[in-house]
């Protein structure tokens, strides 16, 4: 007896096993129709289907786009439920778009890890060269062949896209790094209101200003990794001779002395506390600091926080040039193996990246775009974050040579920064010693 | 007829015999085979290999060139994965010693409420005690970072007002991020250590405190003489336990130092990376060869884990012979 029911309960475990193993694909519009919620109305809807072509319900591509965790939300979220509603009112060979929210670790993880990927995924141009290793990247080329639409990007932007004679990529986002200013701290240490900064003395007499009212001038630029010292030397402009020969860089270290010289000098109106940390923000909307090193995406935060603030680049040091650390993000296609769906899929990223679409973005998130035709648009200048970003757009330095090399340069300043914060080194040893960083990284590299 | 001339019962009768144990035990094997196992062996032949998430290039015997290359100290990758081994020797003492005797300390005391009328504190205590070791470790890092935010933190502040740790950063600074890592993971871990020490001194028979108590022995004697001995099985589960855990070291110092960047981890210097991190990151960095390191990275630390527990093993054979 015993023996039976020791049977029965074995076998009850295998077939579960078993019945639990994989779901069938035809499946996926069902569970992601249930899926989909408009729980408020500032979220998008994360399944939209093309439901009155009944006679075709059997037909029609399913397509599935990963995007950033905050992208079906407030303004994000509406735009890209017009993006799905334009597309399927104009492709009646697409059933449905389905947005799938991901953290930016968890979606690299994901798509590295190279299974069940999306037809469409966002991602930062970072790493681009990563996604090109670990998937199956759709050639884009022919959608760039179309030069009216490829001529709106900026020319970097396209160049950064391209990788061994093909692009792979549609460029979306560009962010500077900036500074917010914290407008009632200046007007109570006397400092005299400029819309922009001429010269990086300009700036450092502000934070003395600052300092002599008793406050805090900014959080640190020393404990801000690559981010603060990032944005110092791309204040450098053309001075810092970016690139990479015979597997090193051909940045030479009397070129980044004077950028260490400059944090330190800033560092002297710091307090302790680190770019990208939860305090830090709170403490300049406390109104602790005048000055907080940060990027486009704290805004939201600082706006509710009612702090009465503007925001502005690091300027360079002769007035010839704004700093600034460019970054970029990139939609991507998968190569799915079945030509018409990838045809498909290219003409939602052609859209995704025409001049309608990236207005419509730039307009209603207020983030800059890599259009240039989008970006030199009045109507698009609308907000203060977006004439500012638009400005540290046409100068700056973009933190790596995406799509061409895997190495992130500029993260080897965040060994070397606390180092010469805390008088290890000089500010020539620290150039020195980027520079020697920086070759391992390359060297690492292969 | 007698036992010795029994013959030994077949494979196949053995397995008829056995056939309910066996189908029950089936799915889990089958799951440890593919999830475990092979992974390992996976990860011990992929070593050797250059293998990268470079789905083009082919995978190549390179024989022993990842050992070497995480070894030679001169290359970005050696440098990192030697720091954190560094970092490692000074955080598992810690956090063992620290965190083991702390919760020894607790299981002695709160064991003396366990009788008559203190039952009640003694499992108000467990309680207690056990809340943070069910808290994620991600909420734990997440409130442990904002009360030692620099100038913000509860404790921060605290400590600042009384002249202590002025313009330390103790996400950052070397030292003091590492005391970060090691007071968050004694906090998390010393609830379950002590669960498990209480347990064992609740199998310490009474009688024996009581002969003790008629013998005139104090409380520190009886302490001494019998709660430890008699404890010493569960001490050793306890220590082999947290040795294992902190060797392998990840979640706490990846969610105060894990930016955009993966090149990050482990804070500016590497002040708190640890080899698991390395292993990540050599993963998601995408570097030639990256993933064959990252498998080499992980033979070491199994070799360091399977010492440590070995050495561990021997030497408590030695003291119970």
């Amino acid at each position: 007896m015993k023996k039976r029911i020791g049977l029965v309960l074995a076998c009850t475990l295998v077939l579960g096993m078993l019945a639990g193993c994989g779901t069938a694909q035809e499946a996926p519009s069902e569970e992601k129709n249930t899926l989909a919620e408009e729980t408020e109305e500032s979220k998008v809807k994360q399944t939209v289907d093309n439901t009155n072509t009944s006679d075709n319900a059997a037909d029609g591509y399913e397509l599935v786009v990963w995007v950033g965790a905050d992208m079906v939300l407030e303004t994000q979220g509406e735009c890209w439920q017009e993006y799905i509603d334009t597309f399927l009112a104009n492709n009646e060979n697409v059933k449905s778009i389905t947005l799938v929210p991901m953290g930016d670790a968890e979606r690299l993880a994901a798509i590295m890890a190279g299974v069940g990927l999306p037809d469409v995924y966002f991602g930062s141009a970072r790493d681009a060269q990563k996604f090109y290793q670990a998937t199956d990247l759709l050639d884009l080329s022919d959608i760039y062949a179309d030069e009216e639409w490829a001529g709106g990007f900026y020319d970097d932007a396209v160049d950064h896209v391209t990788y061994e004679g093909k692009q792979w990529a549609i460029p979306l986002i560009s962010y500077v790094s900036h500074m917010y200013r914290n407008l009632d701290i200046l007007e109570k240490s006397g400092c005299e209101y400029k819309e922009e900064y001429a010269t990086m003395d300009e700036f450092i007499a502000d934070l003395q200003a600052i300092q002599k009212a008793g406050y805090t001038g900014t959080n640190s630029w020393v404990q801000s990794g690559w981010y603060g010292i990032g944005t110092i030397a791309a204040a450098e402009g053309d001075t810092i001779t970016v690139g990479v020969k015979d597997n090193k860089t051909t940045i030479l270290p009397e070129q980044l002395v004077r950028s260490f010289e400059t944090l330190l000098e800033i560092e002297k109106y710091a307090n302790n506390m680190p770019y990208g940390e939860d305090a830090t923000v709170e403490s300049f909307c406390a109104g602790e600091i005048g000055f907080l090193l940060d990027g486009p995406w704290t805004e939201y935060t600082i706006q509710a926080s009612g702090v009465n603030y503007d925001v502005v680049l690091l300027p360079g040091y002769d007035g010839s040039y704004t700093g600034g650390v460019k970054g970029w993000d990139y939609y991507y296609g998968v190569d799915s193996g079945d030509a018409d769906r990838n045809e498909v899929v290219k003409e939602l990223l052609k859209y995704l990246g025409s001049y309608e679409a990236e207005k419509l973005w730039t307009i209603k998130v207020g983030r800059p775009t890599l259009r240039e035709d989008v970006m030199s648009d009045p109507e698009v200048l609308q907000t203060m974050m977006c004439k500012m970003q638009a400005k540290g757009n046409e100068g700056g330095m973009i933190q790596m040579d995406f799509f061409h090399d895997n190495v992130f340069w500029m993260s080897a300043f965040a060994d070397v920064v606390t180092l010469v914060g805390n008088g290890t080194y000089t500010p020539e040893e620290g150039a020195k010693a980027m520079v020697d960083a920086v070759n391992a990284l390359y060297a690492e590299q292969g | 007829m007698n036992n010795y001339s029994k013959k030994k019962p077949g494979l196949l009768a053995r397995i008829k015999k056995n056939a309910a144990c066996y189908l029950g035990l089936g799915p889990f094997m089958i799951l440890l085979l593919v999830f475990v196992f092979f992974p390992i062996a996976q990860g011990f032949f992929r070593s050797f290999t250059d293998w990268s998430v470079d789905i083009r290039a082919g995978i190549h015997f390179v024989g022993l060139d990842n050992y070497r290359t995480i070894f030679d100290g001169t290359s970005n990758t050696s440098i990192r994965f030697l720091k954190s081994l560094k970092n490692l020797a000074v955080y598992v003492p810690m956090t063992i010693v620290i965190g083991l005797s702390i919760s020894l300390i607790l299981a002695l005391v709160v064991n003396q409420f366990r009788f008559g009328k203190s039952r009640r504190k003694f499992n108000a205590f467990r309680g207690i005690y056990y809340v943070p070791t069910v808290l994620p470790l991600f909420l734990c890092t997440g409130i442990w970072c904002m009360f030692m935010a620099a100038n913000t933190g509860v404790f921060t502040s605290a400590l600042n007002a009384l002249g202590l740790f002025e313009g330390v950063s103790w996400t950052t600074d070397s030292g003091y991020s590492l005391a970060l890592v090691v007071i968050i993971d004694i906090w998390n871990a010393t609830g379950f250590n002590f669960i498990i020490l209480s347990a064992g001194m609740q199998d310490i028979s009474q009688e024996m405190y009581e002969a003790a108590s008629i013998d005139g022995a104090s409380t520190f004697q009886k302490m001494t003489k019998i709660t430890m001995p008699l404890l010493e099985p569960v001490l050793f589960f306890v220590i082999i336990n947290s040795f294992i855990g902190a060797l392998q070291v990840y979640d706490i110092p990846w969610i105060i130092t894990s930016k955009a960047d993966i090149n990050s981890v482990g804070g500016p210097g590497q002040v708190i990376l640890f080899p698991v991190m390395e292993m990540v990151r050599n993963i998601y960095a995408g570097t030639t060869n990256g993933l064959g390191r990252a498998c080499a990275e992980g033979v070491v630390l199994t070799g360091i884990i399977m010492l440590i527990t070995l050495v561990l093993f021997r030497v408590r054979k030695k003291r119970t012979i």
